[in-house]
């Protein structure tokens, strides 16, 4: 024992109980169990703190257990203090105890209110009945959204997971069936049934929005192009929300909507929109008041202005489209729009950098769905070049009419002031013949006779060629009404003229069925004539022996009337096909003969001025074949 | 004017021609076709004009034609003027009139026949054609203007 704690001065405990036995006993029996008990306590205490760890004593059980251990350990000196004068150790032990009790209870005040608020056991039932009620309502708003998501029309609600890479439904609501032709029941057990329909040209982008949405923890979006079981396509509009699970489990909510009508309206709209817009005629909209809603590029490219420079001038189509028109025509095309009627033109307009150019504008309304008009539709078309090549043929028709008609004129006039002269010289020619032959023989001069000759030679040719030059001329031109003649009855009336000719070259004429011809009389009349004329000239059999013999044949069909005047003679040389029908071109095929050749030119003067055609060819059966055709419409 | 006279006649002829060459044909014509009768020639409407409303004087004396024969191609003024102011004039519409001319053409014909003209003859090229072709002519306006009058 150190002298500090046990001085002389004190003695033991038990010389104050005077060490009676019984006193003695109670004193160590009663201190040495409570100890005991004092020991046994923070125990419990300790016990029950790690158990109830959702508790926080705010280590009030260390004091509690201290204070506790200190009142043991001061029993236990009572027990010694019986025998020893500890009293100095147990003064200490003391004022450690009343410290750490006063501490105690300082925080057992302060603790209070938490011991107070914690729970009571009836509390606990009834909070477990709240929870069970919570759970059931959990449960039955569980459901609800299945159902809900069961029931979405155009779309079906899933859950998956990552199984490694592979995708796992954990749920997948029933519209899948009615989109995708899969049932949820299939899908949940393998994705791959639903992913595999994934258009294989979209495969890259969904694998990498995959991979993005799981790195970022970011919302996955895509326009999904699905080919069903059936082959049908569907679009459907794919969007996920990923969270992560505390297990590190990575799970994605979303919804699939099916946008395959929208998608294809939206293609449609869109296709339409490029087409207004890329169209080459210029397409630009006002609203009622003439303020510009509208025009495409086509606009900019016609009139130099862009969208923006004409909305923001404020430019209306009044400045836009009519800057040459006067305020009445304005004023009437307004009337006529708000009238509800389309308007028409060609006008002539500015464009931004000063030039000219000639427009077509149609002007409609566009109606709402109450059928009121809404706006204006204005289409523009470029048709300057157009317009200047109208004009430029306009100037050349006229200028080729007019040097035709000069021409006319002139051959006309000459025609006919050529043939006064070419008269009086044949007139003269002849008188001098008479006067001539009346001379007596002595004075007769063979010089005279054959220049004489030769004069009336000429005369006679010049005559027959001015006469030739008018009534080619004059075959330009109907001579009678324009109607559809029987060329059978021409030919009948034709034939007495001829009969003299036919007779003197012993020609045998057959005439087939003919068809009707639009063509005046006069110059029907003519036309047979005239082939006649050149069949007989050129148209004898090389044998004398062979009766010659033309042959007339013709039909109509497909809107037009065709001849052919055929002979039997030697026909005519390939190079001469065409030439035949040159004006004063004559060959000199069947030796002499007295026309001048103007037949078959004026033949194809009138079949050209109808818009028919004439050719000659050789008939492979020997002779020559003049066809002609003309058309019925004049 | 030229005066081609034959033999006397009470049948007084004007010709209304410009080309004195044509003038000459004619009068050849007339005197072959053996046909008595007076020619007095013009050479273009005002003349003709002159002569039959004795203007100035110069044709007193001179009888007023049976027949006229006209050519319709003349400067100053042309055949179809001098034929619708003729006919124009009460005391000499009456006068035959027969256009004498080179021109075919319908169009010349119509018109000269709208204008009240007696008959219409294309100067024939051949000599004799248009001897025979005066002949006749002469022969039927000489019978027609020397019927009794009716009064």
């Amino acid at each position: 024992m150190p002298d500090a704690l046990t001085p002389i001065t004190l003695i033991p405990h038990g010389y104050c109980i005077s060490w009676q036995p019984e006193l003695v006993a109670a004193f160590v029996i009663g201190n040495l169990l409570i100890a005991l008990a004092y020991f046994t306590i923070p125990l419990v205490i300790l016990r029950f703190i790690r158990q109830r760890r959702d508790i926080d004593f705010q280590h009030l059980h260390w004091l509690f257990a201290g204070f506790i251990i200190t009142c043991g350990i001061t029993h236990l000196l009572h027990v010694v203090e019986l025998w020893y004068p500890v009293y100095y150790l147990e003064a200490w032990m003391d004022i450690a105890t009343a410290l750490v009790s006063i501490i105690a209870a300082f925080m057992l005040w302060r603790i209070l209110p938490v011991l107070v608020s914690l729970p009571s056991s009836k509390q606990l039932i009834e909070a477990n009945q709240e929870l069970l009620k919570i759970g059931a309502e959990l449960r039955d708003r569980e459901t609800q959204l299945r159902s809900l998501g069961d029931s979405l029309p155009d779309s079906f609600l899933y859950q998956y997971t990552l199984e490694g890479d592979i995708p796992k439904f954990l749920y997948i609501s029933s519209g899948v069936e009615r989109i995708n032709a899969v049932k949820a029941e299939s899908v949940m057990l393998d994705a791959m049934l639903l992913l595999a329909q994934i258009d294989s040209r979209q495969l890259d982008e969904y694998a990498a929005g995959q991979a993005l949405s799981l790195r970022e923890s970011s919302d996955f979006d895509m326009a999904l192009h699905m080919r069903r079981p059936d082959g049908e396509w569907r679009w459907l509009q794919v969007r996920s929300r990923p969270r992560k699970k505390d297990s590190g489990q990575v799970i994605w909510d979303g919804i699939a909507t099916d946008i395959t009508d929208r998608h294809l309206f939206e293609t449609e709209i869109n296709r339409l929109a490029q087409a207004v817009e890329q169209n080459p005629a210029g397409v630009l909209i006002t609203d009622v008041n003439g303020s510009l809603e509208y025009m495409n590029a086509a606009c900019t490219r016609i009139s130099g202005y862009s969208f923006a420079e004409a909305y923001a001038k404020n430019r209306t189509p009044r400045e836009l489209i009519s800057s040459e028109m006067s305020d009445a025509d304005y004023g009437a095309v307004q009337t006529q729009l708000q009238a509800g009627r389309t308007w028409n033109g060609i006008l002539r307009n500015r464009r931004k950098d000063g030039s000219l150019y000639w427009e077509q504008v149609s002007v409609s309304p566009l109606f709402d769905n109450e059928g009121k008009v809404a706006s204006y539709l204005y289409l523009r078309l470029d048709v300057t070049e157009q317009k200047n090549a109208e004009n430029e043929l306009r100037l050349r028709s006229t200028a080729l009419e007019r040097a035709s008609a000069d021409l006319t004129r002139f051959a006309d006039v000459s025609a006919h002031h050529l043939m006064e002269p070419t008269r009086r010289l044949t007139s003269y020619a002849q008188q001098l013949r008479a006067r001539v032959d009346h001379l007596p023989d002595a004075m007769r001069d063979e010089e005279l006779r054959t220049s004489l000759n030769y004069i009336e030679q000429d005369a006679a040719r010049l005559r027959g060629m001015v006469r030739d030059v008018q009534l080619y001329l004059a075959a330009g031109t109907p001579r009678a009404e324009l109607r559809m003649e029987d060329a059978n009855a021409v030919l009948e009336a034709l034939r007495p003229r001829l009969s003299a000719q036919l007779q003197a070259g012993k020609v045998e004429l057959e005439v087939g069925i003919l068809p009707e011809v639009m063509l005046d009389r006069p110059r029907l009349t003519d036309m047979f004539a005239a082939l006649l004329d050149n069949a007989l000239r050129h148209g004898a059999p090389p044998d004398p022996d062979v009766t010659a013999r033309i042959r007339i044949s013709g039909e109509h069909e497909e809107g037009l009337s065709r001849f052919r005047i055929r002979d039997n003679g030697r026909g005519i040389p390939p190079e001469y096909l065409e030439r035949v029908f040159e004006i004063f071109e004559r060959l000199n095929v069947t030796g002499s003969d007295g026309g001048t050749g103007i037949g078959l030119s004026i033949a194809r003067r009138i079949v050209e001025s109808r818009h028919g055609r004439i050719w000659i060819e050789n008939d492979p059966d020997g002779g020559a074949m003049v066809v002609f055709e003309v058309p019925d419409s004049v | 004017m030229t005066m081609l006279k034959d033999t006397p006649s009470p049948f007084d002829v004007l010709l209304v021609e410009d080309e004195l060459a044509d003038a000459r044909l004619v009068g050849f014509a007339i005197r072959q076709s053996g046909i008595a009768c007076t020619l007095h020639h013009v050479t273009d409407g005002h003349e003709a004009l002159a002569f039959l409303k004795r203007e100035a004087g110069r044709y007193d004396g001179v009888p007023q034609p049976d027949l006229i024969l006209l050519d319709l191609n003349m400067p100053r003024m042309n055949g179809g003027e001098f034929l619708a102011a003729v006919k124009a004039q009460e005391n000499l519409a009456s006068i035959p009139v027969v256009v004498l001319t080179t021109s075919a053409v319908e169009r010349d014909v119509e018109h000269a026949y709208r204008l009240h003209a007696s008959g219409y003859i294309t100067k024939p090229v051949d000599m004799d054609e248009f001897t025979t072709a005066m002949r006749h002519l002469l022969e039927y306006w000489r019978m027609l203007t020397r019927l009794p009058k009716k009064e």
